[in-house]
């Protein structure tokens, strides 16, 4: 009977694969969901705060004692960075729980990405490290580089200080930012829910 | 239907398509949003930078730092895009496994898939 043959062919392609359920992605994780709503709040406080202390137009020179400038900033930098380190750390935690196959094809995801929109900040040192990174820590390791450059580039900026405008454009950066990390993470929620 | 083992055990694959069918249907919403939106948001920026450049709203070095941060969101969005798909893909790998663990427990009681309950 071709169904017959048909069912036991698929049983023993699944027995022959080891019939362990798959685990493709990192599971959901609530803390994380709640800790990248936490980092959205606290960043978004200081970028609003700090806006009202910028100017509206590019300054002609340098005033260190200009509240907007670089030096008077740095604390917040440190701070905005132990936080993407904690949410790192967490996302770190459950990694390891993808599986073989997963683990294969999120390793050629994350070249694929690298390859076509390399990151702002050097992976170097990330890569000889040669362990297993999942793409939901990528989003943070990707998090963490985005505040690095906002330092850098505030650092690089005509007279050490953002225009309010560009302050805006960072809030922008970060919302989409966070949403697009909230997204995969509400995504895997939707299917634990079943 | 399906007799293994003089015992029927139901249509197997057409269960274990229905299964997958109903995966794809609950998270396909979800990728098709996450893309869409990785689409429009490049043209969105490009025109917004033009734009703002037109009202002088924006010199060479806002643009340039605004661009460096909408890469890192776009990698962002690419890496979302693939987690829900291969959660998606996982969640249909699950929903076939569980088809074929239950009938083969029927055909002969034994578990042969050892599937965590979702």
């Amino acid at each position: 009977m071709p169904w017959c043959r048909l069912f036991i062919y698929v049983v023993s392609l699944f027995s022959l694969l080891g019939c362990a359920p798959a685990v493709l992605v990192q599971p959901y994780d609530e803390r994380l969901l709640t800790g990248s709503e936490q980092f959205y709040r606290k960043t978004a406080t200081i970028i609003e705060h700090t806006k009202m202390q910028s100017p509206a137009e590019r300054p002609t020179t340098e005033d260190i004692r200009h509240p907007g400038h670089i030096t008077n900033m740095e604390n917040l930098y440190a701070e905005m960075l132990i936080d993407t380190n904690i949410l790192l750390l967490r996302a770190l935690a459950n990694s390891e729980q993808v599986d073989a196959s997963g683990q294969r094809l999120q390793s050629r995801i994350t070249r694929y990405i690298d390859n076509a929109l390399p990151s702002n900040c050097d992976s170097s040192a990330e890569d000889i490290r040669a362990e297993f990174s999942s793409l939901t820590v990528k989003n943070y390791v990707d998090l963490k580089c985005l505040i690095v450059t906002w330092q850098a580039q505030h650092e690089a900026a005509p007279g050490k200080v953002l225009t309010q405008a560009e302050w805006s454009r960072r809030h922008l950066s970060l919302i989409r930012f966070i949403v697009a990390v909230q997204q995969a993470e509400v995504a895997k929620l939707r299917e634990a829910g079943h | 239907m399906t007799i293994l083992n003089n015992i029927e055990i139901g249509d197997v694959l057409a269960d274990a398509m229905a299964s997958a069918r109903q995966a794809a249907k609950d998270s396909w919403p979800a990728v098709s949003e996450l893309a869409d939106n990785i689409a429009r948001s490049i043209l969105v920026d490009l025109e917004y930078v033009a734009r703002q450049k037109v009202l002088g709203q924006i010199d060479e070095y806002g643009a340039k730092i605004f661009l460096e941060d909408q890469r890192m969101v776009a990698r962002a969005r690419l890496r979302s895009l693939a987690i829900v798909t291969l959660q998606l893909a996982e969640d249909i790998i699950n929903a076939m496994l569980r088809v074929f663990n239950a009938a083969t427990q029927k055909a002969l009681g034994w578990m042969l898939f050892p599937l965590s309950p979702v």
